[in-house]
């Protein structure tokens, strides 16, 4: 760190005691605690076995909800067998969490939109699995409502969509608000359907992938009156998807979820406790091992044989 | 022969019980009130700002906010009795706005680096009454429909989206304290200390007030703040923690008739009260102890 200067200390008063000092002589940067930018998240990554999980969905079908009430579930307590260790984004983690709370002034949880500019955001956290006895850090990232639009659209604008080659899982929502709405389902279903080809096509998806379609605000299917044909539709898709890349991709899941329910009548990121797990246990490619045998490593130098002879008696 | 001075931070927001604590702890040392509570060695040259919130302390008022802005190093030499053994202790007392600043602005002065860098221990302060929760508008709504029964369903998803220009701006200044202590800490274990290990004693201040829970210490803050007690529990490598409930000034000074009580005590020490996993006592030298050992 280096330290900027602001200005010079003074005021120091002589004494065994309690000694006075500026408080503003030469400031020392802190880690900024924002989302990252991916150059600053593969210092994470080339740390520790890290988990990248992208999010993808069209405009306002929940993907920043969902990694705010990720967040806000474990601010809560432990969550899905897995506990809070830490985080180096929780400044971002509150920015964008800030809309759902109290202090905002707003009268019904709202969420900001990611928008292109903002670039890459990656949130982080590292979980400590209780049932497993490990950590794992995990970055949750997602991909704005235009940058959806226009993989759908515009075949050849892929190309800042790299992380989703590197990520672990990649998670498709679809808006179970949609669902209902007999004008829209159909556009849900397409729109999915064709992200979904497009990625693979541009080799971002393929065999090894693991992939979770979610249908988000479950709640308002649950509660509308006429939500089985939601239901009905839903699972419709669930079964095209799976025709059309159950075979392509490694793993292809379904969960309905409710990330934030406005009242408040289901818990922070129901259904994601089905989903989570596997997201931090999962990686899309098998952890690096050695080739060698420890011991045949070692008995390539005289001296190593002469030690594990003396060892073995 | 002392040891090498050991540097422990006292980290809390504004009104967290930090400068009182130090004002009972430098009664108690200074005195040697109980036989086997630290005591000091040598009385350090300057010791007017000590005197001065320990006056305040003894007459049962509220400590002044520490101006922010200062840094009062306190650094002091201590003998337990049990063992005879002499150690220098070097406290900054910050103000919590100072905490605060770090949190949000990212930044912090070189002076307190340097002592980061070498501290030993951290006292965690947490008054139960400031506690910022960062309360979410769908629990109020919930909050609201269970007290109603169901009522004023539905609260918030009948509310149309509004124009987010009307929220308030976001300050991270009112962020959940339990976020931000946790930020200091990481600021000690990670980025940019990297102490290797660190040993951390939250102190929930003001224990009187909570006290009537009936819980430990240590489940008020599993109860209470859920998010620090994870990251406390599951950091085991680099982080060794114990949480006590300190009442420094022995009960609601805000109270005219407990306020009396306890200035009836004819020995000021005698209204501490420090709770743990184990049960009372009255040696507010204890928390100390724990880091130091």
């Amino acid at each position: 760190m280096s330290p900027s200067e602001v200005e010079k200390s003074s005021d120091v008063s002589p004494g065994n005691g309690a000694v006075a000092t500026s408080a503003k002589p030469q400031m020392v940067d802190l880690p900024h605690g924002e989302a990252l930018q991916p150059q600053e998240a593969a210092r994470i990554m080339g740390a520790a076995p890290t988990r990248v999980i992208v999010f993808g969905g069209p405009y306002e079908s929940g993907k920043t909800t969902l990694i705010s009430s990720i967040y806000e579930r474990f601010r809560k307590g432990p969550f899905a067998d897995l506990c809070f260790c830490g985080s180096c984004t929780l400044l971002g983690f509150e920015r964008i969490s800030y809309l759902g709370r109290q202090a905002s002034g707003l009268a019904r949880p709202q969420m900001e939109r990611t928008t292109q500019q903002m670039g890459r955001q990656m949130f982080h956290l590292h979980l400590y699995d209780s049932a497993r006895r490990v950590v794992q850090d995990v970055l949750l990232t997602d991909l704005s409502g235009e940058e959806f639009e226009n993989v759908r659209n515009f075949g050849g604008t892929c190309r800042g969509l790299d992380v989703i080659a590197r990520a672990d899982h990649f998670v498709l929502l679809i808006d179970g608000a949609k669902l209902r709405d007999v004008t829209l389902r159909q556009q849900a279903r397409d729109e999915s359907c064709t992200i979904l080809r497009r990625l693979q096509e541009k080799g971002l998806l393929g065999k090894r992938s693991l992939v979770d379609v979610l249908f988000s605000k479950w709640d308002l299917v649950e509660g509308d009156p006429a939500g089985g044909r939601a239901r009905d539709f839903a699972a419709v898709v669930e079964t095209h998807l799976h025709e059309c890349f159950g075979e392509s991709v490694r793993c292809l899941k379904f969960e309905r979820i409710i990330a934030r329910h406005p009242d408040g009548l289901a818990p922070l990121a129901t259904g994601v406790e089905k989903v989570l797990p596997a997201w931090c246990h999962e990686p899309c490619m098998p952890e690096p091992v050695c080739r060698f045998a420890v011991e045949d490593w070692l008995q390539r130098r005289e001296f190593d044989r002469f030690l594990i002879a003396g060892c073995q008696g | 022969m002392p040891t090498p001075a050991k540097c422990h931070l006292l980290v809390g927001l504004p009104s967290a019980g930090k400068t009182t604590f130090l004002a009972a702890f430098w009664y108690v040392v200074k005195n040697a009130t109980s036989h086997d509570a630290l005591r000091i060695q040598v009385l350090p040259d300057d010791q007017g700002y000590l005197n001065g919130i320990c006056d305040v302390w003894m007459k049962g008022k509220p400590q002044q906010r520490t101006p922010s802005g200062h840094v009062h190093q306190v650094s002091m030499r201590l003998v337990d009795p049990a063992t005879n053994l002499a150690a220098d202790i070097v406290f900054p007392d910050l103000s919590g706005e100072m905490f605060g600043q770090q949190w949000a602005h990212r930044q912090w002065a070189a002076e307190y680096d340097a002592l980061a860098r070498t501290a030993a221990g951290m006292m965690l302060f947490i008054h139960p009454q400031y506690i910022e929760d960062a309360c979410n508008i769908a629990d109020i709504a919930r909050g609201v429909n269970i007290l109603t029964d169901g009522a004023k369903s539905p609260c918030a998803s009948g509310v149309p989206a509004q124009d987010l220009q009307r929220a308030t701006p976001w300050d991270p200044l009112r962020a959940p304290t339990q976020v931000v202590l946790i930020d200091l800490v990481q600021f000690m274990v990670g980025e940019p200390c990297w102490l290797p290990k660190m040993k951390v004693c939250v102190v929930v201040s003001a224990w009187d007030l909570v006290e009537r829970q009936g819980k430990p210490p240590g489940q008020w803050l599993k109860a209470e703040m859920a998010l620090l007690y994870q990251y406390l529990t599951t950091n085991i490598r680099t982080i060794e923690y114990c949480v006590f409930g300190v009442s420094a000034q022995g009960g609601d000074l805000g109270n005219e008739e407990t306020r009396k009580l306890l200035l009836d005590e004819a020995e000021p020490a005698k209204r501490i009260r420090v709770f743990n996993g184990t049960g009372e006592r009255s040696d507010i030298t204890m928390p100390i102890r724990w880091l130091q050992a």
